[in-house]
């Protein structure tokens, strides 16, 4: 019986539907672009496997240390949604030796019903640590992952028990030569606090009846701009 | 980049127009059939074959169900265990079935309550909704209450008296019993009793995603029982298992405390699953509490 209904967790789209954005900032005038998979891990037919989310990126390099982005929920849009999150990176402290890059990503995930004019967003904070290591300044990150939910209360009067959503993750980026593109595989441990007995999508996770542990490959390359011609 | 942008544009303009896709059928894991087996298949729970109702006691049956928004009927099947002789005049449960496969999968089930009181004691009447087994037609959340509205009309037909009608749904069945008692006023049951039933799909949503998040952006299913069972004011008797992993037995207290009944009972079952109930319980104790509420 279960086994059908648990592509229900497919409503999971909504939240942790991808890797954690540009942890590193994109260099000032380059442009970036790339697809991330993976979702959280859901018990099928007693094999672990993560949600088959997916969802497209986009990035600008502002400045060195400042990037601009945006994602497009591409699982969402099967659902008839337009799902989208905007937000910036910001990198506010820089490696030296083992203090890390540290990184904070503030952002909006919208959710647009189009037809029935329906729309819905969380604020979103990331904060990251992320160390290089190599040549091709390759490198791991830890950090944390926080949706915000703005509502009070929940369906029948239920009042609203977590208003954040605290998602711990960790990560590596592997780049490419002449760092065209990188290749992100990240962790995220979903909500490790709230028991999943009480959900109904049979969630897995490495802490037992608490959270789901995701699972999050992503690709990126890089393009530089054009120059303006005067 | 210009060219990624006109891609993109037409990409988005496409989707706007495209049929969205709904997770509704999901809730419908049901099975097509040739024929039915009852006492010869494999149930969701196993009762001994002393409860088992036997082919001397059961009848294959058919009712037209109407789809009001495509008006078009469909054949639906249902099983009635006992005498159908006595049909107007005996107790008779009418029991909703779970959403899996057909009534093959839950005859022993309506067996079981079958021995309410001792065996064959009571009328057991069960549907397989449309699309289930040899039903016609798509399964839907309309067409639950429209299937149900199928047997409640040939209940009236039949002159059945509906103060000697007990409504069981369990799981799925919960929300056609439910609804046809909170919306249909010209034939009352006596009382309900719900097994392991969902408050609402929004709820089961919500506690799947911990934040808010809209149902509508993935389902129009609705299934709203714990608002639904505020007009529901016949004596209730619930049952819900503690460890139920499918549907969280909070589900079931939403349900339970938002009830307005006189007279509700609840059982909340230790150790217990979502389908374990009857089992965890232990079958003869289980038929006692049925027939127990029923003669109160």
């Amino acid at each position: 019986m279960r086994r059908l209904l648990v592509l229900l967790a497919a409503g999971t789209f909504l939240v942790s539907c991808s890797a954690s954005r540009f942890v590193e900032p994109v260099e000032k005038g380059k442009l970036a672009g790339g697809i991330n998979l993976g979702g959280p891990l859901i018990d099928y037919s007693g094999a672990p496997i993560p949600v088959p989310l997916s969802s497209l990126e986009a990035g600008y390099g502002l400045r060195d240390d400042l990037t601009i982005y945006g994602g497009l929920h591409t699982t969402a849009m099967l659902f008839g949604n337009l799902q989208m999150d905007l937000g910036a990176t910001y990198q506010f402290l820089n490696q030296n030796k083992y203090i890390p890059n540290v990184s904070v990503s503030p952002s909006l995930n919208t959710i647009w019903d189009i037809s029935d004019k329906k729309i819905k967003s969380w604020p979103v904070l990331d904060l990251n640590c992320y160390w290089h290591y190599g040549a091709k300044k390759h490198y791991f990150y830890i950090g944390v992952n926080n949706y915000f939910e703005l509502s009070g209360t929940r369906t029948l009067n239920q009042k609203q028990q977590y208003p954040v959503l605290f998602n711990p993750q960790i990560g590596h980026v592997l780049k490419g030569k002449d760092r065209k593109w990188e290749f992100t595989a990240e962790i995220k441990f979903l909500a490790p606090y709230i028991q999943n007995t009480y959900s109904f999508v049979p969630y897995k996770s490495i802490t037992g009846e608490h959270g789901a542990t995701g699972v999050y490959l992503g690709y990126r390359r890089y393009f530089n701009l054009p120059s303006k011609k005067n | 980049m210009t060219r990624i942008f006109i891609l993109l544009t037409v990409a988005l303009i496409g989707f706007t127009g495209c049929k969205k896709a709904r997770l509704d059928s999901l809730a419908f894991p049901s099975e097509k059939l040739d024929s039915y087996q009852f006492e010869k298949a494999e149930g969701e729970i196993e009762i001994p074959e002393s409860m088992m109702a036997d082919a001397a006691h059961y009848t294959l049956m058919t009712f037209n169900s109407h789809d009001e928004s495509a008006n078009i009927n469909y054949k639906i099947y249902g099983v009635f265990i006992g005498d159908i002789g006595s049909i107007a005049s005996d107790t008779l449960i009418v029991y909703f079935h779970g959403q899996s496969k057909h009534m093959d999968n839950y005859f022993s089930r309506a067996s079981l309550l079958a021995n309410c009181g001792g065996k064959y004691n009571y009328n057991i009447l069960m549907m397989d909704y449309r699309g289930y087994g040899m039903s016609e037609g798509e399964s839907s959340e309309q067409g639950l209450y429209e299937d149900a509205d199928a047997v409640i009309n040939y209940l009236i037909n039949m002159g059945v008296d509906p103060n000697k009608t007990i409504y069981y749904g369990y799981s799925l069945g919960a929300i056609p019993a439910i609804d046809r008692l909170a919306n249909r006023t010209d034939f009352q049951a006596s009382k309900l009793i719900i097994e392991s039933p969902l408050a609402s799909v929004q709820n089961l949503v919500e506690t799947s995603t911990v934040i808010q998040t809209d149902a509508e952006f993935m389902t129009d299913l609705k299934f709203e029982n714990a608002e639904k069972i505020k007009s529901v004011t016949q004596p209730l008797q619930w049952f819900h298992g503690i460890e139920d992993t499918y549907i969280a037995i909070e589900n079931g207290e939403l349900i339970f405390a938002n009830s307005p009944a006189g007279v509700k009972e609840a059982n909340r079952i230790p150790g217990s699953d979502h389908s374990e109930i009857p089992v965890k319980i232990g079958l003869e104790n289980y038929i006692q509490k049925v027939t127990s509420f029923i003669q109160e």
